[in-house]
């Protein structure tokens, strides 16, 4: 089913609360912004190392892996979700896991790393408790910072069985189960936020700890992370841990702010993921890989608060997914850069100032370059002589064809009267 | 440090007098003024597993997380408050997966 469809049975059911929810967040975030003076400044920073490191990938990712080594840490590279899903394997293989909690991590979500794992015996709990809840109710997540915003407290309580509907209860819940799964697992997966290239040294920003136990607890940790998140110092550190959280829900940082060296008491793993970035960094859509996922643009989104992450169906979904959806298969997500009203909120909220007006427009033409339609339209529009016969030929055509042949559109659009004779011809 | 302090407290933080029975304890270096974290250096199980965890700190602040970067040279953790989430239906509920509780104690003599 393509977006449209998909959004108006959300609408239907969800849309208003859902709408309601992340526009609570919205502003929050704004709030959160207009402390920080400096805000601006900081964006255009942020903005400024992001291209300086996309445009020295190479170069970062070799002193990354150079000084994460030196600090005990083991590396391993990945050209594809398959390779990655592979390595992760047999780490987990050599030391006979039979279970591994994760943290959020949309890059083993962009991998399918679960349903590999799982294929091959080994379980996997998803440990954030939005993720979790997902995870029971056999879904994905539909926003990349907060999984199960499209889920309602009866339908948490109705998935563990629990007649008791108070948020308070239910988490609590969710934690004691989960805690049994953290003490018996054999190894920890998660994400990262940042990887600091000067230090070889992972950062993982958090709220529920999850990360941190699956860290702590187990001997094994593995950070699977996707090669664009390096950031070169320290210093350029700081400035996107004064973004992030703020951005992403309006608090002034994360509960927690990990940073990785080696781990005292086992083996830490970083997987370094390409799956397509360095290829990326040769087309016009290069400066999707700035992004650090703080979901902003999802929440502000007019079209993602009325439809919801899963009409998507990407792992990650609003605007920044419209953006890489196509990217990945663009057959199958060629709906998505329409599924947008241009308004250009995306752009003004996005820490790293990605231009999305400009990129959904060229993924707009991405998507359609080879359509018998849109070249018919755009050659038409290109010729005088084309255009009239065009025009004619539009006039001439009874409405109710015209209106089943444009069926997607007209379905929910008043058809237009075409004036029988055009301005021009008086 | 007046601002530190309102700042821990929006995250769920509590600034203790002295240290209750069944707290873990642990050393932060010094503290975030502009989101009121404190950086931990040590990085052990207890701070995740425990109920409830007071770290002890000097008076010792720097403004912006800017500032925080350049004082640190090792590995660890900055903790903002208590773990939380708001998963189940946009509810802030504190005690996600680690402490329910969080509290600092001001170093003696500064
Ligand atoms: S594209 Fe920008 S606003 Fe959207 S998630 Fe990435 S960094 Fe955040």
């Amino acid at each position: 089913m393509k977006h449209y469809e998909l959004a108006i049975n959300f609408y239907k059911q969800k849309g208003p609360r859902h709408d309601k929810a992340l526009w609570a967040i919205r502003q929050k975030r704004d709030k959160a912004i207009k402390e920080v003076d400096e805000w601006e400044e900081l964006r255009e920073k942020a903005s400024k190392i992001k291209d300086e490191v996309i445009n020295n990938l190479q170069d970062y990712v070799k002193e990354f892996i150079k000084n994460a080594k030196k600090e005990g840490i083991e590396l391993f590279f990945a050209k594809d979700a398959k390779e990655h899903n592979e390595i992760v394997f047999d780490l987990l293989k050599e030391i006979n896991a039979k279970k591994v909690v994760k943290s959020k991590s949309m890059l083993t979500e962009e991998c399918g790393l679960n349903e590999f794992l799982e294929k091959r015996g080994i379980e996997v709990i998803d440990t954030d408790l939005g993720e979790r809840i997902v995870q029971l109710r056999g879904e994905k997540p539909s926003h990349i910072v907060l999984p199960a915003i499209h889920t309602t407290k009866e339908e948490v309580a109705e998935i563990l069985g629990e007649s008791n509907t108070d948020p308070t209860y239910l988490t609590h819940k969710m934690r004691e189960l989960l805690r049994n799964e953290f003490l018996s697992a054999d190894a920890g997966i998660s994400g990262a936020n940042f990887l600091v290239a000067d230090k070889g040294w992972a950062v993982v920003c958090t709220n529920e700890g999850n990360a941190d136990l699956g860290a702590v607890l187990p001997k094994l940790h593995i950070i699977s992370v996707g090669v664009e998140k390096i950031v070169p110092s320290m210093r350029d550190l700081g400035v996107f841990l004064r973004m992030l959280a703020r951005n992403a829900t309006g608090q002034k940082i994360t509960t927690y702010t990990s940073i990785f060296g080696r781990k005292e008491n086992g083996k830490r793993v970083i997987v370094l993921v390409d799956n397509g970035r360095f290829e990326r960094l040769n087309t016009e859509f290069k400066e999707t890989l700035k992004c650090i996922r703080c979901s902003a643009c999802l929440t502000t989104c007019p079209v993602f608060r009325r439809s919801g992450g899963h009409a998507y169906r990407y792992v990650i979904p609003g605007p920044i997914g419209s953006l890489l959806a196509p990217l990945n298969n663009k057959e199958e997500y060629s709906d998505l850069p329409f599924a947008c009203t241009l308004c250009n909120s995306c752009e003004m909220v996005c820490p790293v100032k990605i231009p999305f007006s400009k990129q959904l427009v060229k993924m707009r033409e991405y998507v359609t370059k080879d359509d018998f339609a849109f070249k018919f339209i755009e050659t038409s529009l290109h010729s005088p002589f084309a255009f009239k016969l065009f025009s004619k030929i539009i006039r001439l055509t009874p409405k109710s064809i015209l209106k089943k042949a444009l069926n997607e559109w007209s379905k929910y659009k008043e058809f237009p009267t075409i004036p029988p004779k055009r301005f021009i011809d008086g | 440090m007046d601002e530190f302090i309102k700042n821990l407290r929006l995250a769920g933080g509590e600034v203790l007098e002295e240290i209750p029975d069944g707290w873990y304890v642990t050393q932060a270096e010094f503290g975030v003024v502009e989101n009121g974290t404190v950086w931990v250096r040590e990085y052990k199980k207890e701070l995740f597993l425990s109920e409830k965890v007071a770290v002890k700190m000097p008076k010792k602040f720097v403004k912006t997380m800017q500032e925080a970067m350049e004082l640190i040279n090792s590995p660890g953790v900055f903790i903002s408050g208590p773990s939380k989430t708001a998963d189940v239906e946009s509810f802030l509920v504190f005690g996600a997966h680690g402490p329910v509780r969080f509290g600092i104690i001001f170093d003696k003599g500064l």
